[in-house]
This record gives C-alpha cells, sequence and structure tokens, in this order.
C-alpha cells in the first residue's frame, strides 16, 4: 500500500510539473528583452554615458519627479532630449548572437566586436532593474553595432547586434542633456524682477518692477507705470536667453566671486520662489560672454556679453509706459484745448457730445459727430513719448522750454473728475514732435506727434455731419441743373431701392465752411460755382424740400456743396460721390 | 500489487488516500493533455460568445477558432462586418483570457492579444484605412499591460510600444452617463473609422511620415513620447521633419491631473503653388496643463509657447522673416497672449486677447533695409521691402465702438519703399475691423517725388482696396505696385517739370492681375510732355476700368489750346486697338508729329506747320509684325486749317482752309479746298492706297493765279528737288517787272509715292506776263531771236503769254504744243524736258501772227508766212542754261 501510495505521489508530482512547466512556458529571449527594456524606460531614474575616448562622463537622474544632469555638473536635463532617448532606446532591435563562453569556443576575443576599453558604455537603471551596454563596432551591413549586455535580469553578459540608433542617442555631451535657457520660468507666472548694476565703487543702481492685478509698475527708481507689452518683451528675452557654455570644474574663487563681487544682479519673483541670477564682468581675451551662476544651482555658465549690454541696461527708460493718454468717450466729461485766447470745448450732455468753440467776445456751439470725438480721443490715445526731458521741472526749466506761455492747454475731465493737464510747447525744432508738459506726472518729454496738426480751436470739424435733419422724413431726390433748370435725375422715376441707403449717407465727409455763399465757394484758394442743387423730397407737404446746391465734381475724392439752411459749406463722402457720379455726365474739363 | 488487485483494495474502501492521489492523477493526465491539444471552437459557441457584439448590422466571420486550455483562444481569421461589409480583419489573432472570468469579465482582464495583422476598413475603399502589424498586448503586474505595434495608414507608419495602464486611464477620462455605458460595437468602429479618415486626409498631403512612439502608465502618471525617423526622397507638398514630442500626465490629487507638453519641429515646409514656405525650428510647449478629465478639457490651457526658429521663401517669394514666437496665457473664459519677435531686423512685442474677436495692443518695430525679402514679378526680381525703421503701434479701442472697431494703429517711417518704388515717407492712421479689414482713415506720404494725402481701406478674401488719394502725385512712382497695365499709361508722358496735382481713386483686388482695377481721377498738371509734345499746362479726367483708360483733357500748350479724349484698351492684343483719340483745337504739328505714333506721323512727315487748327478723331491698331504698314482697321478724319505759314515738302504756303485726310482700309485720301501758294490759291485732291510692293499716290494739283515770283521762289524750296536745281532757280528768278507774271498750274499724275520720278500724268502751264521774252524761258528765245535782227518790225518776239500742256511720264516731261504767244508773234514748240538729267530738247518754230508783212522774207522764201520755215529753233542741253540753235540758215540767207 505504501508503495502505492509513493507511486501515485510520484506520479503526481511529475504530472504537477509538467502541467506548471506547460503553463509557464519560456519566451522566447527576443522578447524578453524588448520586454525587459520596455519596464526599465517605464520606470527610469538613471541613465549614465561614458565615453573614455573622449574622456566624457555624463549622468542623469531623475530627482523628485525632475530630470536633472547630475555629472559633470548639475543642471536641469532638456525633456524632449530624455523623450527622444526613451523612444528611440524602446524601439531598438535586439538580436543575442553569442555569450561569453561561445566566444571563447568559437576562438574570437570581445576586441574582434569593436569593445575595449574605450567603447563608450551606456548605464539605464529603473528601480529593480538595470541594463548595460557596451558599444563596439559597426556589424558588416553597417545597419548595426556589436554590443555587450549586462542584465540585472541575467547575469550572464553576452554579444549582441543592436540597431544602429542607439550610437545616435548615446552621446556624452553634456550640453546635449541640459536645458540651453538659465531662467527657466513661465513668462506669466514671473510676478517681480530686479536688475541691480553695481559698480566698482560697490554703489548699486536697481531697477525693480511689480506686477499687480496684471499692471506693471515701476517701484525703483521711481514709482510708474511700465509698458505691459514691453516688460513681456523683455522678460521673454530674459528666459529665451541660451547659455553660451558651462565653466565644468569651477575653482572656489570663482565662486565666491560671483557671491562676492557681481557685477549684475537678475532677480525673479515666480510662483512665489525667488530666484537670482549673479553674473561677473566681462571676461574671456575678446571679452564676449561673462560667467554666471543662479541661485537655484551650483553650476557656473557663460552668458552672452551682448545680453548684459545691450538687453539688461537703461531698462527704466526702454520699460516705462510711452502713451500719455488712455481715454475712451464713455469716461470722459469733457476735452478743452485752449490757444491764447481761443478755446474750444467738447463736453458731454446727458450722453450728447457738443463743442463749443469761442473767445472772449463769441461763442459757438455745436452738436457733435460721436465719430468725430471717437476719432479725436484716438489720437490722443496713440501720442506716444518719444523722449523723456526732465521730471519735476522747476519753473525756471518751465519758462526756458517754452512753457510760459505755451502754444495749446490741453485739459481732460473724466466722469469721475479726475483731471489730467497737459501743456504744448511753443518752442519745438522737428515739425513732427512736439514738447509737452504732463502735469500728472510732472513730466517734460517730447512726444512723436505734431499736435498743432491735431489740436484746433474750431469746432467745425466736430459738428455732426449729418446733412438731412432727422426730422424730416424724405422719400426721394432730384437732382437739377442750376442754369437751364433742367431735372437731369430724379429718384422717383428711377427707383433702384438704394435711396434710403443714399438718404443715409448723404453726410459731409468734411466741413469746409460755416459759410454759404449762394454763387458758389472757395476752396484752397479756387472758386468753384454751384452747378447743381439736390433737392429732398418729404413726405409732408407743408414741409419745404431739403436743399443743397452742389459743384461739378472736381475730383475722385472731391464733390462740394453747401446749405442755404445751414450755413455750411462742405465736402462729400465718398459714397455719394460714387452714387452722383452715375447720374451725372461727366462735364467738359474745366480750365487748369 | 498488480493494478486490477489495486482497483480492488480500492473498491473495498480502504486507502481512501490512494483514491485521491489516484483521482488526482487521472484529473492532472486529463488536464496535461488538455494543455497539449487545441480543441476546435464550434462556430455556434464563437456567436454564442460574440453574441452581445451582434447587432442588426454587426456580424462575425470566423476561420479556424481553437481553444488550448487553459486561456487561449487562436483564430486564423476573424472578419467584422457591417452591413454585410468587411469592417475589420484580424489575422492570426490569439487572445489569452481567464475563461472562468469570461462571463463578467472586463477587457482589461485579457492577459495577451496578439495578431500578425489587423485591418480596418471603410465602405467602398480598396485600400484598408489602418493597418496594424506585429499587435502585441500582454498584461504585466500592477494592472500593467506591455503593448507593441507597427501600425500603418498608406504611407505612414507609427511604431509604439510601451505600457498601459486601464484603470490610470480611464481616470483621465469622464465616464460616461450609465444609460451610455454599454459598449457601442457600432459606434465604436464608426468612432475609428472617423478618426482614421481625418488622420489620413491630415496626412495625404505630408507624405509619409515615419514615427516611432513610446507610451508608459503607471498608477499616478503616464507619458507618450513620438519621435519622427528622417525620410529621404522628393518633399511632398506638406512636409515635417525631425518632430519629437512628449506628453506627461501627472496627478495633482484625486481629482486633478496636469499636463505638460512639449514638442518640436526640425522644419515644417508647405508649397502651394508658385509660393514655396518653410518653417525652421519649431517648438510647442506647455508646462501644465490643469484638467480633470481630458474628454472635458477646454479652455484654461495655462501659459503655451510656440516659437518658429526662422521663416524661409522659395519660388515666387524669395527670403527669410527673423524668429518669432507666441506665449498664450489661457485662462478660463479669457484667451490671452503675447507676440514676440526679436532679431536685428525686428522688435515686436503685441499682446493679443480672444473675446470674440481677437484684438493686438504693443508696438512692432522693423528694419526694412535689413529684410532680404524678393518677389518675382513681370518687371524682374525686385526687392519687396527697403528703407529705415518703421514702427507699427497697435491699441486695443476700450471705447463703446470696439465692436465695430476692435483696434486702432499708427504707422509711421521716415523712409520706405515696397516693391522698390521711390523710398517715401508715411504716417498711416486708421482702425481695424472686426473682420480684420483695414482703414486707413488719414494717410500722408512722400513718395518720390509724390507728396498725397488721403484714405486707404484693404479688405480680406478678396483682397479689395481702395485708395483715394490727392496731392501732388507722380503717376511713375507708384509704377510697381500695379500690373503694367499702370506702366503702360504713362510711357509716354514726361514728367519734366512740376509735379502733377491729382485727386484720385484707385480701387481694385490685389493679385488679380490688375482686370478689377478702377482708376478714376482728375489731374491737374503745370508742364509735362506726350511724346515729345510739350504741354504748358493741362486738366484731364483719368477713368480705367476693366477695358480700357480714358484720359479726357484740355491742353494749353505754346502755341494755343487743346481738347480731347485719349482712350487706351487696358490689355495689348496683337493686332488689336493701340489708341482712340478725339481731339479739337490748336495743334502743334510740328511739336505733335509723334502724338498719334507712327504710322499717323509717317503722313505728317511732309507737312509743316507751327500750329493747326485742328479736329481730329480715329483709331489706331497695331501693325501685324510680318506685314508692317499692313493694317485694314486703323482710321482716322483730321481736319486742318491754319493761316499762319505752313508746308509741303518744304513748299512754303500761306494758309491752309478746309484740309481734310482720312485714312480707312489703308486708303488714305486727302482734300485741301485751299492752300495758298505763291500768292495764288491752290487745291488738292489725293488718294494713296497700299498695294503690293508700295503705296500708290494719285493726285490732282491746280493753282490758280500764282505770283510767278513768289511760287518759284516757294517751289524753289521743295526738298523734291536737288540743291544745285533749287540754287539755279533762286538765282534766275529776279523779275523786274512792276507787276510779275500769274501762273496757273494744273497736274494730275499718279505714282508710287515718294517715287515723283516714277509718276504719270497730265498737266497744263499757264504763264501769263508781259514781257515774258525776259523771262529765262527756252533758252531766252526772245534773245536770240532779236539778235537775227529779222527784217521784222521791232517787238515782234515780244510774248505774253507761255501755255505748256504736257505729259508727264516717269522722268519725262513731253509737250507737243508749247505755246508762247505774243502780241505779233508766236512760237509753238514741242519737245522734253528730262527730269533726271536735265536734258532738254525742244524744237520751236516762230510764226507771226496778224498781217505782218515781211516783204522782203516773203519775196524771198516766197511764203505767206515764211517764218516757221526759216526760224525753226532747236533748244537742247541742260535746262538751266540750254543751247539755242537756229536750225534753218536764215542767218545765210539774209544779209
Amino acid at each position: 500500500m505504501k508503495k502505492i501510495k509513493i507511486l501515485l505521489l510520484l506520479a503526481n508530482a511529475v504530472i504537477a510539473f509538467l502541467i506548471f512547466f506547460s503553463i509557464y512556458d519560456d519566451g522566447e529571449p527576443k522578447m524578453e528583452i524588448e520586454m525587459e527594456v520596455v519596464e526599465i524606460l517605464s520606470n527610469l531614474h538613471f541613465i549614465s554615458i561614458v565615453e573614455p575616448g573622449k574622456n566624457e562622463t555624463v549622468k542623469i537622474i531623475k530627482k523628485d519627479e525632475k530630470w536633472l544632469l547630475e555629472e559633470p555638473f548639475s543642471w536641469e536635463a532638456e525633456k524632449l532630449v530624455l523623450s527622444n532617448f526613451k523612444t528611440k532606446f524602446a524601439h531598438l532591435n535586439f538580436k543575442e548572437l553569442y555569450s561569453m563562453d561561445e566566444i571563447e569556443k568559437r576562438g574570437e576575443i570581445v576586441e574582434d566586436y569593436g569593445l575595449d576599453e574605450n567603447s563608450t558604455v551606456l548605464e539605464i537603471k529603473a528601480v529593480d532593474s538595470a541594463l548595460k551596454l557596451t558599444i563596439g563596432k559597426e556589424t558588416k551591413d553597417e545597419q548595426s553595432v556589436y554590443a555587450q549586455i549586462e542584465r540585472s535580469s541575467n547575469e550572464a553578459k553576452s554579444i549582441w547586434k543592436v540597431s544602429k540608433d542607439l550610437v545616435e542617442i548615446t552621446n556624452s555631451e553634456p550640453s546635449h542633456w541640459g536645458i540651453s535657457a538659465f531662467v527657466n520660468r513661465p513668462l506669466y507666472s514671473i510676478d517681480e524682477f530686479s536688475i541691480t548694476f553695481r559698480a566698482e565703487t560697490n554703489n548699486t543702481s536697481e531697477t525693480s518692477l511689480q506686477k499687480i492685478n496684471s499692471v506693471w509698475n515701476f517701484s525703483e527708481p521711481f514709482q510708474a507705470q511700465a509698458n505691459k507689452e514691453k516688460v513681456l518683451f523683455f522678460l521673454n528675452s530674459l528666459i529665451s536667453e541660451k547659455v553660451e557654455g558651462f565653466v565644468r570644474y569651477p575653482d572656489k574663487t570663482l565662486e565666491k566671486k560671483l557671491k562676492d563681487d557681481w557685477r549684475v544682479k537678475i532677480s525673479l519673483k515666480s510662483m512665489g520662489k525667488r530666484e537670482e541670477v549673479f553674473i561677473l564682468g566681462p571676461s574671456g581675451n575678446e571679452k564676449t560672454y561673462r560667467a554666471a551662476q543662479s541661485s537655484l544651482s551650483s553650476t557656473v555658465f557663460l552668458i552672452n556679453e551682448d545680453f548684459v549690454t545691450k538687453k539688461l541696461s537703461d531698462l527704466s527708460t526702454q520699460l516705462r509706459e510711452r502713451t500719455i493718454f488712455d481715454l475712451d468717450s464713455e469716461s470722459l466729461q469733457s476735452i478743452e484745448i485752449q490757444k491764447k485766447e481761443n478755446f474750444l470745448k467738447l463736453s458731454k450732455e446727458d450722453g450728447v457730445w457738443f463743442a463749443t468753440e469761442g473767445n472772449v467776445t463769441a461763442l459757438s456751439k455745436v452738436e457733435s459727430e460721436k465719430e468725430s470725438i471717437q476719432r479725436f480721443v484716438r489720437s490722443l490715445n496713440q501720442i506716444r513719448i518719444k523722449e523723456f526731458l526732465a521730471f519735476n521741472p522747476d519753473k525756471e526749466y518751465m519758462d526756458e522750454n517754452g512753457f510760459s506761455s505755451p502754444g495749446y492747454t490741453l485739459g481732460i475731465l473724466k466722469s469721475d473728475t479726475t483731471k489730467q493737464t497737459i501743456l504744448v510747447s511753443e518752442s519745438i525744432e522737428d515739425a513732427s514732435l512736439s514738447k509737452i508738459y504732463n502735469s500728472e506726472q510732472a513730466l517734460i518729454c517730447v512726444v512723436d506727434e505734431n499736435l498743432a496738426e491735431i489740436l484746433s480751436t474750431e469746432n467745425l470739424s466736430f459738428r455732426i455731419k449729418t446733412l438731412i435733419p432727422e426730422n424730416l422724413s424724405v422719400h426721394s431726390y432730384d437732382l437739377i441743373d442750376l442754369v437751364s433748370k433742367e431735372v437731369l435725375y430724379s429718384s422717383d422715376q428711377n427707383s433702384s431701392g438704394t435711396e434710403n441707403i443714399f438718404f443715409d449717407s448723404f453726410k459731409a465727409e468734411k466741413y469746409l465752411s460755416n459759410k454759404f455763399d449762394k454763387e458758389g465757394t472757395w476752396v484752397e484758394g479756387n472758386w468753384f460755382p454751384w452747378k447743381y442743387k439736390i433737392s429732398f423730397k418729404t413726405n409732408s407737404d407743408s414741409v419745404e424740400n431739403c436743399e443743397f446746391h452742389l459743384s461739378e465734381r472736381k475730383g475722385a475724392t472731391s464733390w462740394y456743396g453747401g446749405s442755404g439752411d445751414q450755413g455750411v459749406t462742405f465736402n462729400l463722402p465718398i459714397g455719394v460721390i460714387d452714387q452722383l457720379s452715375l447720374v451725372v455726365a461727366p462735364d467738359p474739363l474745366p480750365s487748369p | 500489487m498488480k493494478p486490477d488487485k489495486s482497483y480492488l483494495s480500492l473498491h473495498k474502501g480502504k486507502g481512501r488516500t490512494n483514491k485521491l492521489l489516484l483521482l488526482l492523477l487521472v484529473t492532472q493526465s486529463c488536464l496535461l493533455i488538455l494543455f497539449r491539444i487545441s480543441i476546435p471552437v464550434p462556430l455556434a459557441l464563437t456567436e454564442e460568445l460574440l453574441g452581445k457584439y451582434k447587432t442588426q448590422n454587426i456580424s462575425f466571420e470566423v476561420e479556424q477558432a481553437t481553444f488550448t486550455f487553459p486561456d487561449e483562444i487562436t483564430v486564423k481569421k476573424f472578419v467584422l462586418l457591417t452591413n454585410g461589409h468587411k469592417t475589420a480583419v484580424a489575422n492570426d489573432l490569439k487572445i489569452q483570457y481567464p475563461v472562468l472570468q469570461l462571463p463578467w469579465g472586463d477587457w482589461k482582464d485579457l492577459n495577451e492579444v496578439k495578431a500578425k495583422s489587423f485591418s480596418l476598413h471603410a465602405m467602398g475603399e480598396n485600400r484598408p484605412r489602418l493597418q496594424v502589424g506585429d499587435l502585441e498586448v500582454k498584461r504585466l503586474g500592477n494592472g500593467l499591460h506591455f503593448m507593441n505595434a507597427f501600425i500603418r495608414a498608406d504611407h505612414s507608419y507609427l511604431e509604439v510600444t510601451g505600457t498601459l495602464g486601464s484603470d490610470y486611464i480611464n481616470s483621465l477620462f469622464k465616464a460616461p452617463p450609465k444609460k451610455k455605458q454599454r459598449f457601442d460595437l457600432s459606434e465604436s468602429l464608426d468612432l475609428a473609422l472617423s478618426y482614421t479618415k481625418e488622420a489620413r486626409t491630415a496626412l495625404k498631403e505630408t507624405g509619409s511620415l515615419h514615427l516611432q512612439s513610446f507610451i508608459t502608465c503607471s498608477l499616478d502618471k503616464g507619458e507618450v513620447h513620438l519621435s519622427q525617423l528622417d525620410e529621404d526622397g522628393p518633399q511632398p507638398t506638406v512636409s515635417l521633419r525631425g518632430l519629437r514630442a512628449t506628453v506627461q500626465i501627472s496627478k495633482k490629487d484625486a481629482q486633478n491631473h496636469f499636463a505638460s507638453v512639449q514638442a518640436d519641429l526640425k522644419d515644417f515646409s508647405i508649397k502651394r503653388g508658385p509660393f514655396s514656405t518653410q518653417f525652421k525650428n519649431l517648438s510647442i510647449s506647455n508646462q501644465s496643463i490643469p484638467f480633470q478629465h481630458l474628454n472635458t478639457l477646454k479652455g484654461n490651457f495655462g501659459e503655451s509657447r510656440v516659437s518658429i526658429g526662422e521663416t524661409e521663401f522659395r519660388g515666387m517669394i524669395e527670403g527669410t522673416l527673423p524668429s518669432c514666437g507666441i506665449v498664450s496665457n489661457s485662462t478660463d473664459g479669457v484667451e490671452a497672449g503675447m507676440f514676440f519677435s526679436e532679431s536685428n531686423r525686428t522688435q515686436i512685442a503685441l499682446g493679443y486677447q480672444y473675446e470674440s474677436i481677437l484684438s493686438l495692443h504693443g508696438e512692432a518695430l522693423l528694419v526694412p533695409k535689413l529684410f532680404d525679402l524678393y518677389c518675382h514679378t513681370k518687371k524682374g526680381r525686385l526687392r519687396v521691402v527697403d528703407g529705415d525703421e518703421c514702427t507699427l503701434a497697435l491699441f486695443r479701442n476700450n471705447d463703446h465702438d470696439k465692436v465695430l472697431s476692435p483696434m486702432h494703429f499708427r504707422f509711421t517711417t521716415p523712409r520706405l519703399s515696397v516693391m522698390e518704388t521711390p523710398a517715401g515717407m508715411f504716417l498711416l492712421k486708421g482702425i481695424i475691423a472686426p473682420d480684420y479689414s483695414i482703414s486707413v482713415d488719414s494717410a500722408q506720404a512722400k513718395l518720390g517725388q509724390s507728396e498725397v494725402t488721403g484714405t486707404y481701406f484693404q479688405s480680406w478674401f478678396p483682397h479689395n482696396f481702395r485708395f483715394l488719394l490727392n496731392g501732388t502725385f507722380l503717376p511713375t512712382d507708384i509704377n510697381n505696385w500695379f500690373g503694367s497695365w499702370w506702366k503702360s499709361i504713362w510711357t509716354d508722358f514726361g514728367f519734366d517739370g512740376e509735379i502733377p496735382w491729382g485727386d484720385f481713386s484707385i480701387s481694385g483686388e490685389w493679385g488679380s492681375s490688375g482686370s478689377n482695377t478702377t482708376t478714376y481721377g482728375m489731374v491737374r498738371t503745370q508742364k509735362l510732355s506726350y511724346n515729345d509734345f510739350a504741354i504748358s499746362k493741362s486738366s484731364a479726367l483719368v477713368e480705367t476700368d476693366f477695358n480700357q483708360t480714358t484720359v479726357r483733357a484740355s491742353i494749353w500748350h505754346p502755341t494755343g489750346q487743346l481738347r480731347g479724349n485719349l482712350i487706351f484698351p487696358r490689355d495689348r492684343v496683337l493686332g488689336g486697338k493701340l489708341l482712340s483719340f478725339d481731339f479739337n483745337g490748336d495743334y502743334p504739328l510740328n511739336k505733335g508729329r509723334k502724338t498719334f505714333g507712327p504710322e499717323v506721323e509717317r503722313y505728317l512727315n511732309d507737312i509743316n506747320a507751327t500750329n493747326l487748327l485742328c479736329e481730329a478723331s480715329g483709331s489706331i491698331f497695331e501693325s501685324p509684325k510680318d506685314t508692317p504698314g499692313a493694317n485694314n482697321q486703323t482710321n482716322y478724319k483730321i481736319k486742318i486749317s491754319t493761316d499762319q505759314n505752313a508746308s509741303f515738302w518744304t513748299i512754303p504756303t500761306q494758309y491752309i482752309h478746309g484740309g481734310e485726310i482720312t485714312y480707312r482700309n489703308l486708303v488714305t485720301s486727302g482734300k485741301f479746298r485751299s492752300i495758298g501758294l505763291g500768292k495764288g490759291m491752290a487745291t488738292l485732291d489725293f488718294i494713296s492706297e497700299k498695294q503690293a510692293d508700295n503705296q500708290a499716290l494719285d493726285f490732282t494739283f491746280n493753282l490758280r493765279g500764282a505770283d510767278r515770283t513768289a511760287l518759284v521762289s516757294a517751289l524753289s524750296k521743295a526738298n523734291l528737288l536737288s540743291p544745285e536745281t533749287q540754287k539755279h532757280i533762286t538765282e534766275n528768278i529776279h523779275s523786274t517787272n512792276e507787276s510779275p507774271g500769274k501762273i496757273d498750274l494744273r497736274i494730275q499724275a499718279k505714282g508710287p509715292f515718294g517715287k515723283f520720278l516714277q509718276f504719270n500724268g497730265t498737266g497744263h502751264i499757264r504763264l501769263i506776263e508781259k514781257s515774258l521774252q525776259k523771262v529765262n524761258l527756252l533758252g531766252v528765245i526772245s534773245e536770240k531771236l532779236d539778235a537775227i535782227k529779222l527784217p521784222i518790225p521791232s517787238g515782234s518776239f515780244t510774248f505774253e503769254m507761255m501755255e505748256i500742256p504736257f505729259r508727264l511720264e516717269n522722268d519725262q516731261v513731253h509737250s507737243t504744243n508749247i505755246v508762247l504767244s505774243g502780241p505779233l508773234s508766236r512760237l509753238e514748240a514741242a519737245g522734253r524736258l528730262n527730269l533726271v538729267s536735265g536734258e532738254v530738247d525742244v524744237t520751236a518754230r516762230l510764226k507771226l501772227i496778224g498781217n505782218l508783212k515781211i516783204p522782203i522774207l516773203k519775196n524771198i522764201i516766197n511764203l505767206a508766212d515764211p517764218l516757221p520755215k526759216i526760224t525753226k529753233i532747236r533748244i537742247s542741253g541742260d535746262w538751266k542754261k540750254p543751247k539755242t540753235e537756229f536750225i534753218s540758215s536764215l542767218d545765210k540767207i539774209l544779209p
């Protein structure tokens, strides 16, 4: 009985083993290494490349979810380089050739495969596995290289054939692996920055700016608004600036110098963290670069001299906001322009703009065209400071610069009662510039606009352009030759459905005069007699037609008109000119 | 113990352990056998297993399905059909799935899936839309699967390998509502097919893309890496090279993730027609995109950065643009960012904001002279921009009209040249509408010699534009901006004096070959010239449409005024119209001979006049090249008159009245009703017609009452005569008579134009002059006769009238009835004159008329009228100094 039992036990055991091996069949070594590579790369935390021939060693490690270059110096690693490394490595083709024993049996040595003490060694490590490749020479087909592979899963070394991409990704040059910038911050995350220059005398000059509610302001050397776009431009230059090189083995003197003897300091605050970059004076024979060090790394790197001298300097001028005005017609209450004893006041009453022109003896008030006001406001908003001349000038300086009796005085009153006053100097050398005093900032500067071309004390240009009174309902118009009295065109008889558009567009493009002469008009020294009359017919019999006199067309953009009722002379807009030219035959040409 | 006894011992109830062991042995043996054999799976069972996926339009075909214990199913071929059409096909499919979990298991419970190939097919397409080769998915520990596949779509392929964590992947997506959680195979297939279609469309123009990808997932993070393999071969329309990309997703907390994306591309090229653009060193990155679920991700991408190293153009436009970049800051509801470019030729910092419309704010500084952009045009390779610093300032409009004009701008430059026009100063201010059309409402420009103000409008797609300009304007300053049609208008104009003043509207569509461009404008000029025609001042209306250019002008010139129209066709066609004209006024013929082209100039060459009162109209067509001059469409009519001195063939005239020249159908005809010539009045009619080898001229000239001296003097200036002849005539013109003779001349002839020695015709000269004998005619014959001392009264040989009817035959003038008549005698002659050699050969006979008695002679000769017999005279030799001899021996007869 016992024997039977033992036999049965043995048989069961044997069968069990057979079953076990049937289930857990060995995979092919080829698939296994690929899976092993994928597993290592999925949990990769260490890469090492040693190239004894070039005496180069590079080690990249993963620390706190960040990849860092550890050797030969500490620097942040470039994500895309690592990504490319992983991808290419994962797709390498491996084919095992011979084990070491088999090589011996074949009478070969590893040196036959290009493997010696000068061979490049690549090592990758995951948490619990590693792979080490010693790279030999190219295979005969030049598509692969020989490599000796040591796997943590298999102690035995063997010679493999690996795809040639391995050589491409095995780059021992540290600059290949590190990021090229020395400030690696998102642009919009920077909330504060300062640039400090220190002279040999230890005197410092600091320019610092702060962002509050998306608005950048200077805090040093003065309090003033900065130009947001220029600040971002500067910061973008800063974070885009590339490292020229690295000092691999900085001596202690250099490190101490960077700490104590820096010439330029860049300080940034981003996401609650502060970072500082210390920069020495020019170095090298040609003085084309400077040594620098960041507070976040012990590595000393080199930056371009031009970056320091051209980009970091004079920021207080470069970054300063240069627009004088930031107005909108909604928040404005009035704008007053004074020239000697004449003035023009644009004022808003119940949402309607009026232009009042006057002097000590006379006043003239007209309703204003909203578009004219908006265009004027746009012109003011476009004025930019070309050059800062003086801050907080004294009276003497003001007088010397022609502000004792300014050419123009511009006063702006906003709905919130804030005021802004600008004096425009009479003295100016360049016809395209103006010198102004901004009382709000106590600043004298030159602006890139001839303000005499924008500022006027006449209300004609602001007068409402509508010519047909709004309370008049017109249904048609006639165009009449003033000499023959013949009706040249009647919209009644030639209805095209576009009359309403014509009525709406019948406005003044530009007023020429607030006078009307029944014979004609003078324009730029030339006399233009009236030739036509356009009569807009109203729906009501009791209301007279609305009539205007017209000259003949004087040019592509010139067709003059006048209204006796309104006492104005004007030029028609191009749309009306185009329409009228369809119905009026071309005339014999006038004399030159 | 023998087996039977063993069995019996068992049967007896003893040896329970052995029974169990035996049972176990048998079971294990069965299992072992099962592991070694593959059992074909019945079709019914297959259908049962796939039943839950089968719908009205989905069906399956399975070939050679086998089951290998414990968990492996292999299928030789698996086909999924949609509406009877093959949609998915898998070959050599192997699935390892725990059999016991089959009824309630999930796809993530798969141990392994392998397929030699898997393909997706769309209905109606021959080729599979997507192919996957060497597919392998294998379960690892920790809920991860190893994955490897070779995916192919057309000529592009993607090798992908890595690890997938289904739980983690699921956590990245928001689960659909419960009722939709049931897996809809049909819907999934449609989705897969539509994605592959989109991918294929995108790949269509990119040629073949060869990519490798590595994917890794763990419990709380995932990474996707992508690299492109280099490709040789011709570049497709759109090509990408050197792509590297990585997406890394990490868990922030239980519900939130963040992703970082980074990609770069060595270059990205696009070829479209004559344009080829290559963007180099592109990179895209975003360090932190916060999200809860990938399928609900929208907006709030944080800071993204795109940068382009350099842009290179080839083809119709050549050159490079410097590097630039965009940094976008996308937060909830706000899309904003910055556009940067920094180089030696650019400093651009423009902030953008997108709130239903895009607005920009900032400044762009450009230095055109450092740009290297060129454009190949019909005018050659032109530099696109040149000049000093340009500044464009853009302002976001905060006013309430920002819906209509979200931006306004100011552009200034002290010196800018576009397309090699003369450099100019520009100051432009305007607004940009929501559709990005540009309205420059204030433009000032000093360009070359032009200084204009005005407005400009530009819209896009189509690229319509309109210039409204006025000021001093030299049209040739902007030749390069428009097509050849613009340049052709001004080719014949010379603007040497003051620059014209113009008020112009020029509108059209850029890039439409100019056919849609229309121009309307008024021009006032001081001095200028048109085809050498000098103008003192003028005003003109210029209109150009798709068909033609019309210039209606009033012109003042040094000798008067002219009004009229010139019309040029827009496009010159071979054999087409070159010009139409219609004008009247004072025409300075000598100065304006070239105005209407070489055809008209040819006919006007023989007429000279300082000023003609002219009324002309006509159309000039281009002559076919192979038969110059043979143009059957050119026509014109020119009426001329003048009371000032003029000349025909340098023969001066005192006036021309009622002149009219008409040209039509290759025939030129003219009629001059009254020409003041030699103090007489002439008429001239002519027809000139193109014949085989030459131009034939047929004319009739009739002159009455001309003063002999004046006429001869005038004729002596004719450029048809040789200088010697002219000199001889001039020397012998003199008349001592107080009233010089009157000449009537009529000639009608025809012959080849310009070859007067080949003319044939007839004519008549009558000269009435007292003391005609004193005129050096016929070799001073009167003197010769007087010298004979015939016994006849003195004064018998006084002639007062000469008539010569003649025939012109090429270079010979023949006359058979030359008559010199006086009160007493008459000389009748016949002969010829050779116009080439000047040889004259005339035989004359003298006759007495009246009852003149010559008794002595009568007796001697015994003839009633003996003179002709005895006074036969021969005049011969050079007409300037002919030899006169008496043929009869009169001198011998007489003592």
